[in-house]
């Protein structure tokens, strides 16, 4: 026993779309303890919702799934056979969406979702059930949403049904894709308020996928940030947001505080992250950081650990 | 109230498609070469004969009028009578005797192309890119480009002529005999299907594959619902909304194949009692049936909408 919610030691997923290769996560190493919050943030395309669907073991069809470690709680994700697997969905890690509406069954009511997930959690008398869950996501008129198809009802609302239908197993996970994204501002904040006080009240771990480094800044411990596959730097938000050691951290950062006024013109970053389907000789990075030594090009950088938990893929810490 | 609006404009608009219908095909009847008194009389006919069978028939009138006097008939239930047949039998009642026949061998064949095409669809697309995937998908190519009178023969071939399953010819009506009907009527209603079902399967597979990968599938999964649950509850019962759309958007061809499959079974259904007027030029018979046929697409278009808002909460009044 760890005591951690969540343990990840060299995660490698490989993509085989129509026989191009795709080394969409490359080496990476995640761990989080019950109770806190773990931002992964990276742009578009970085791998962060791959990393996400690979703790679920739903990564895509003739993928490549290879790890030293990965582990939820008691549960080995590192299983092969799909009826154990099916049985960790939900239990050790659970899921929120970007899209609420799209994840539901457009076809059925609330109800109906509520009731197929708590009888598969042997909860027979589901109904009383599901109002206690709906009320602890400040849902107040309980029946409505219940009975309700999921086009009837707006984001903010299907996104709390979902986090309350995720967390009514009890998962040692939870990994939230980016829940914010598709929702408009007040309701954002609703929902970033919901899950601060969910982290207090609930055993699970939060996972929060990301974009956006002002969201991650109001509501995680730790910050992991995702580039082209692999992670390049991982610390407290404090550590980061003071002093970011990851040229890419410190570029994020700086756009984030442009964003919010703090700067005249908005920094930009020149060049494109590299393609995932060709192979890497050095830095991911590189090709568009203005501190690159000679070393960065020539081997792959090596996750660096540092003081206080902290770690960063970048040779100018070595 | 809603829902009584929506019925009158869809009887508002199928009574407009009717009278449309019935003219187009009247005028059609008076554009082809031929002539119904030649046709009834044979080449032999003096002319005085023939004058007699125009007037008699009002032939000579100016076209509206003709036309009026049909639309006067029809309103009252009176189809007119056959020309061409002797002994005077009303077309309403050609039509009586032949509607139900056709109606069985349709019945049949869409459910025959239904089990067929749901079970080879669901298949196809859930062993996406598999060996099962790729022999659904080619049958349903070659299925799709066989004529139906082609099959037919074919079928009489294997599974009358040299296996003895099923009749070759003829049909027996299923107020004689249901069984037997369902014995008699098996190789017309399948040589109608097959194609069918090469469409429809295509089109089922199409709208699982896109269902499958919707966000609330990678959703069910993550909730740990089995695949099965998921297939059945997210997948299927969401494609079948396009699905049923599709196969309502069939109906025309599933009677045109009713029509000439009739000719090769010999079932005495209304596509052969419509075939036969034509040959004779016989209006009245040509243009009830017409009306007849007309009014089971509406009906079947009708009934589709009615199942998709079943179907799909979101279009329900």
């Amino acid at each position: 026993m760890t005591g951690l919610a969540l343990e990840i030691r060299g995660l490698d997923l490989m993509l085989d779309p129509l026989g191009r290769r795709l080394h969409v996560v490359r080496s990476l190493d995640l761990e989080l303890r019950r109770g806190e919050v773990l931002g992964l943030i990276g742009e578009s395309g970085s791998g962060k919702t791959m990393t996400g669907l690979s703790l679920l073991r739903l990564e895509p069809e003739g993928a490549r799934l290879t790890a030293e470690i990965m582990r939820a709680g008691e549960a080995d994700l590192l299983q092969s056979e799909e009826a154990e697997l099916r049985a960790l969905r939900g239990r050790a890690v659970g899921m929120i969406f970007q899209d609420p509406v799209g994840a539901f069954n457009p076809a059925k009511r609330i109800a109906w979702h509520a009731r197929q997930v708590l009888v598969r959690r042997g909860i027979a008398d589901w109904r009383p059930a599901a109002e206690r869950l709906l009320a602890e996501v400040d849902i107040a008129d309980t029946a409505r949403v219940l009975g309700a198809y999921p086009h009837q009802l707006s984001g903010g609302m299907l996104q709390r049904t979902l986090i309350a239908l995720v967390l009514a197993a009890n998962p040692a996970v939870v990994v939230a894709d980016e829940p914010t994204t598709n929702l408009d501002n007040i309701v954002e904040q609703q929902i970033l308020r919901l899950f601060r006080r969910l982290r207090q009240t609930e055993d699970a771990a939060f996972l929060f996928i990301t974009h956006d480094m002002t969201v991650a800044a109001s509501l995680c411990d730790r910050i992991a940030v995702m580039y082209a596959g692999e992670v390049v730097e991982i610390g407290t938000t404090a550590q980061l947001f003071e002093d970011p050691l990851h040229p890419y951290t410190a570029a994020l950062i700086a756009t984030a505080r442009a964003l919010e006024g703090e700067a005249e013109r908005l920094p930009e970053l020149p060049g494109e992250p590299p393609s995932i389907a060709e192979p890497r000789t050095g830095c991911a990075f590189a090709s568009r950081c203005a501190r690159r030594l000679e070393g960065c090009t020539l081997a792959p950088v090596p996750m660096i650990p540092l003081e206080g938990g902290r770690r960063v893929r970048c040779l100018l810490h070595g | 109230m809603r829902v009584l609006t929506w019925l009158l404009l869809r009887a508002g608009s199928a009574a407009f498609m009717l009278l449309l219908g019935s003219l187009v095909v009247f005028l059609l009847m008076h554009a082809v070469p031929g002539d119904a008194a030649l046709a009834a009389l044979g080449d032999q006919a003096s002319p005085d004969a023939i004058a007699d069978f125009r007037r008699l028939h009002h032939l000579d009138d100016p076209l509206a009028m003709q036309f009026l006097a049909w639309l006067r008939g029809a309103l009252r239930g009176d189809l007119g009578t056959s020309i061409s047949l002797a002994g005077g039998f009303s077309t309403a009642s050609l039509i009586a005797g032949s509607l139900p026949n056709t109606l069985f061998i349709g019945a049949y064949a869409l459910l025959l192309a239904l089990a067929i095409s749901i079970t080879a669809g669901s298949i196809a697309a859930s062993r996406h890119g598999r060996v099962e995937d790729v022999l659904a998908t080619s049958g349903a190519i070659v299925t799709i480009s066989m004529p139906d009178f082609w099959l037919g023969y074919v079928l009489v071939l294997l599974f009358s002529l040299e296996l003895g399953w099923f009749p070759a010819y003829g049909f027996t009506r299923p107020g004689e005999s249901f069984l037997g009907a369902l014995h008699s009527g098996f190789l017309p209603a399948l040589a109608i299907a097959v194609p069918m079902a090469g469409i429809f399967s295509r089109m089922l597979r199409a709208t699982l594959l896109e269902t499958f990968r919707r966000a609330y599938v990678t959703s069910a999964r993550v909730m740990g619902f089995g695949r099965a649950f998921v297939f059945w509850h997210y997948v299927f019962r969401n494609a079948l909304i396009p699905y049923v759309t599709a196969i309502g958007l069939q109906a025309r061809y599933l009677l045109g194949g009713v029509v000439v499959v009739e000719r090769v079974f010999g079932v005495p259904g209304i596509g052969s009692v419509m075939v036969d007027g034509a040959f004779a030029r016989d209006i009245s018979v040509v243009q009830g049936c017409a009306v007849v046929f007309l009014l089971i697409v509406i009906l079947v278009n009708l009934l589709v909408d009615l199942l998709c808002g079943l179907l799909d909460p979101r279009t329900a009044a």
